[in-house]
């Protein structure tokens, strides 16, 4: 499996690439939104879209919430599974982001046993890998 | 405003045990000052934009900032550089920014974390926390700006 993470804090990127790595997922970062979209491309390009992409909400240049637009707009990206990993915990964000296509919402900080929670209930985690 | 320093404290020992040392706990001083080591502070800031206009600001000393560094990037203590620090500091002043700007009244929004290697001087501070780590203290603050609502 295959994941992007994108997030401008290059700590939170290796932190959130590690708990993947667990989860037997292979991470490709990016540290925002725009950025995100030249590493889908390439991605696309060598036929190796990520089953899921990690995104923070607050970046410079291009925003998460942004990124999910824009990917959701993209018929080639259509199955990949949007995860908001992000400080914004207002319900009234967490409604903004699934209404622009976010499927899952993970508030900062968490654990990685919540992240692995989250993607076993998306089905992108078998049950029995890191329980 | 709900934002005490009791609550700064408890968001902080949050982030902290998450991303940082789960395994030696963020311990309460009640308002002690900040201890400021030989090389200064490292001071992360990020703006909260609404009915409250201010800013949460994370505190500590550079030895401190280092090591948190070191710990969430895990990599070695002798390898952290500027840049590190920087990036750490400023997650920490956003993850507990973030939090903090759940818990007001009203709408707001954050800004983009900052960083410096000196003390910013407060505006004017509506809630502290000073918070010990191992042998390093901690200041966690929400200010708020000159003319801001509260």
């Amino acid at each position: 499996m295959h994941a992007l993470v994108v997030d401008d804090s290059r700590a939170m990127r290796r932190i959130v690439a590690g708990i993947l790595t667990t989860l037997h997922f292979q991470s490709a970062e990016a540290d925002n939104g725009a950025t995100a979209l030249a590493e889908l491309e390439r991605l696309t390009a060598a036929d190796q879209i990520p089953e899921l992409a990690c995104i923070d909400w607050n970046m410079p240049v291009m925003d998460g919430l942004q990124l999910v637009s824009a990917i959701r707009a993209d018929r080639r990206w259509r199955d990949i599974t949007l995860m908001m990993v992000t400080t914004e915990s207002e319900h009234g964000q967490i409604v903004r982001a699934l209404a622009a296509g976010a499927h899952e919402y993970l508030i900062k900080p968490f654990t990685a046993d919540a992240m692995a929670d989250k993607l076993r209930y998306l089905g992108l985690v078998p049950a029995e890998v890191g329980a | 405003m709900s934002v005490d320093g009791e609550a700064l404290a408890e968001l902080t020992q949050a982030v902290w045990e998450s991303f940082v040392d789960a395994e030696i706990p963020l311990v309460d001083l009640y308002g002690a000052p900040l201890e400021v080591g030989p090389d200064g502070v490292v001071v992360g800031t990020i703006a909260i934009h609404g009915p409250h206009e201010g800013r949460v600001n994370v505190a500590l000393p550079a030895g401190a900032a280092s090591a948190a560094a070191a710990r969430m990037l895990d990599i070695e203590l002798a390898d952290v550089v500027e840049a590190d620090v920087h990036d750490a500091t400023g997650e920490l002043a956003n993850m507990i920014g973030g939090n903090v700007k759940a818990m007001l009244e009203g709408d707001h929004r954050l800004g983009l974390p900052s960083v410096t290697v000196a003390p910013t001087d407060p505006y004017d501070a509506v809630a502290s926390a000073t918070l010990l780590w191992g042998r390093h203290t901690l200041l966690i603050t929400l200010d708020r700006a000159p003319g801001g609502n509260s």
